[in-house]
């Protein structure tokens, strides 16, 4: 079965690409438009993986991050940060609350790609 | 005469040597009497003014600001005071005349910095903000060429291919500019923390080069090496220097064509020297003076390759200076281009200073406390008597290894000159630092006994906390510099 990963970004463009992207890659997408959309999905729907934008609407993706890792039910997905931030300091923040992954936008297909890859391994 | 108007000799000297300027009108504004300040404030024998109109109209009760001619051609800026008086039976006013043109500079100096550091402000937030804008749109396009470019919605043709490439090799260009904007007024504005670290500068040159020798090769470019021998150590940021030597070098290649690329690295008294030099089509004598601003791109490589971004050079110029020191351009049109960047060689001394400064800067940043040790010779001058550089290098070294071993964190810091072990631990409380240091003691004086050298070499050591004895680097460093030679 298709491994299922969910997408989080407030940019509806964003969201068209990295969908067919990563579908195309044989992976199964759903996506949410806002922090708090992103945060119930993950809940309900139980992605193996999260990319997830840091500057969202309702609920930044920090916070989104911190929720989910600090749930014992839910601490166990794996998160992309992928964000236009690429700062020091923020790929420091994206580290304290948890993010396995941190990617700058414009970002190579290849380094998602490996990156989605890496993570759904050592899960197993 | 003033003399006679004053009957009692001390008030006469009161008033003439007042450091303010007094002067005394009649009614009618007419002057009568100037003291010595006010006829050098208004650039004006006494002679001359006396029975004079004064000019200036009288401030009343408020206290006036006056520009007045003074004595250079700089204008004096006064603040001007008047009170009623009796002189010589009738009424009249005493002028106070007191000069703030040094305080009126220093604020209008202090107004300037000011607003300077508010651009400055507003204007690297803006390209912050701007460059965070402009990478979110960036990133659909990208990803959407990149799928038409991998076939995903359908077949191109090969000319479609070719533009499509072309497109994606500029959205990465401009991709680089918006990083070296972000980058740049990061350092301008002081947010950028230097990671120094003591490294040698021959390796790390090296290993830029390796990453280069591709291109270097392809080109038929013959590279050629001049580094000293042993170790060039300098305390610096790595990923920094390793930007810096890289966009020489980068540069170096891009603009020869045939010829040689030259990297140098010269050992100075207080300096380190490093050179990248090429036999390329070199700047026009006009433009070098522009060659380190940004966006001064001159003859441009036309053909396949990265193109530039207009700001390598000028990054590199403020890495550099953020590390204090210089770098310089040499070129010859058609003959080649030699860039020289010089970094301070720190003394031991000036070094572990400079740990011990970034280390407290760090734990004060982080509120965390910072254990401080210094294990050293006491008795270098006799050691020396007895042995030779080598044989006390020996000694040092398992010294240090000894004090090493005690490392646990990444921050942890163990460095050493010839006879001084500096161990910086961050995050140890305070509370530990007795214990700490007589376990390292007894350690030491353990190895030393067992190679029969604890009669000759006698270790002191010298400890600091941070906060227990202090808040700054300075305070911290009195505490044990005595054991620094």
């Amino acid at each position: 079965m298709a491994k299922k990963i969910l997408i989080v970004d407030d940019e509806p463009h964003i969201v068209t690409m990295l969908e067919n992207r990563i579908k195309h890659a044989g992976y199964e997408v759903i996506t949410a438009i806002d922090g708090q959309e992103g945060l119930s999905k993950a809940q309900k729907e139980k992605p193996d993986l999260i990319i997830l934008d840091l500057m969202l609407p309702k609920l930044d993706g920090y916070k989104v991050c911190r929720m989910l890792k600090f749930d014992g039910k839910y601490k166990h997905i794996p998160i992309i940060m992928l964000s236009a931030r690429a700062q020091e300091e923020d790929k420091k923040i994206g580290e304290q609350v948890g993010a396995d992954g941190y990617i700058t936008k414009p970002f190579e297909p290849q380094v998602l790609l490996g990156k989605i890859k890496e993570l759904l391994l050592d899960k197993k | 005469m003033p003399a006679k108007v004053f009957k009692n000799p001390h008030l006469l000297s009161f008033i003439e040597k007042n450091h303010d300027g007094i002067i005394v009108v009649n009614k009618q504004g007419v002057v009568l009497f100037v003291n010595l300040a006010a006829s050098r404030l208004l650039n004006c024998g006494r002679k001359e003014f006396c029975g004079k109109p004064f000019g200036f109209p009288l401030p009343g009760d408020k206290v006036v600001e006056i520009n007045l001619p003074g004595k250079s051609k700089e204008i004096v800026i006064a603040q001007m005071q008047q009170m009623s008086i009796e002189w010589q039976g009738l009424r009249a006013y005493a002028l106070f005349i007191h000069d703030i043109s040094e305080l009126k500079k220093t604020e209008m100096l202090r107004a300037a910095i000011d607003e300077r550091r508010r651009i400055d402000g507003i204007k690297n937030e803006f390209i912050s903000n701007v460059s965070h804008e402009l990478r979110t749109p960036l990133t659909s396009v990208r990803e959407g060429i990149s799928q038409i470019l991998e076939g995903f919605l359908g077949k191109t043709s090969v000319k479609q291919k070719e533009f499509l490439k072309i497109c994606l090799e500029d959205i990465d260009r401009l991709s680089r500019i918006i990083d070296g904007l972000l980058d740049i007024s990061r350092i301008e504005s002081g947010k950028i923390i230097l990671k120094k670290e003591t490294l040698d500068v021959v390796e790390l040159a090296r290993g830029v080069i390796s990453s280069f020798s591709f291109k270097i090769k392809a080109k038929g470019l013959k590279l050629i090496e001049d580094f000293p021998r042993g170790k060039s150590e300098i305390y610096v940021d790595r990923d920094r220097i390793i930007e810096v030597f890289t966009n020489l070098l980068g540069n170096a290649i891009k603009f020869t064509e045939k010829g040689s690329i030259s990297v140098r690295i010269k050992n100075k008294a207080k300096q380190i020297e490093c050179s990248v030099a090429d036999t390329g089509r070199g700047i026009a004598k006009k433009d070098l003076p522009r060659a380190f601003i940004r966006f001064q791109q001159f003859g441009r490589v036309f053909g396949p390759g990265e193109k530039g971004t207009g700001l390598g050079l000028s990054i590199a110029k403020s890495i550099i200076e953020l590390h204090k020191g210089h770098i310089r351009v040499e070129s010859k049109l058609n003959k080649g281009t030699k860039f020289t960047f010089t970094l301070f060689r720190y003394t031991s001394r000036e070094l572990f200073k400079q740990y011990i400064t970034d280390s407290v800067r760090e734990a004060v940043r982080n509120d965390e406390p910072l254990s401080i040790f210094i294990f050293y010779i006491e008795n270098f001058a006799a050691v020396k008597k007895e042995f030779d550089t080598k044989k006390i290098a020996v000694v040092m070294d398992k010294l240090y290894e000894i004090v090493g071993g005690h490392l646990r964190r990444q921050a942890d810091l163990a460095v050493k000159d010839d006879q001084t072990i500096l161990l910086v631990l961050p995050v140890t409380k305070n509370e530990y630092i007795d214990s700490i240091q007589v376990r390292l003691s007894q350690a030491l004086s353990e190895y030393l006994a067992k190679e029969g050298l604890d009669k000759i070499i006698k270790i002191g050591y010298k400890t600091a906390g941070f906060p227990r004895d202090g808040s700054s680097a300075e305070v911290l460093f009195d505490k044990i510099k005595s054991g620094i030679s």
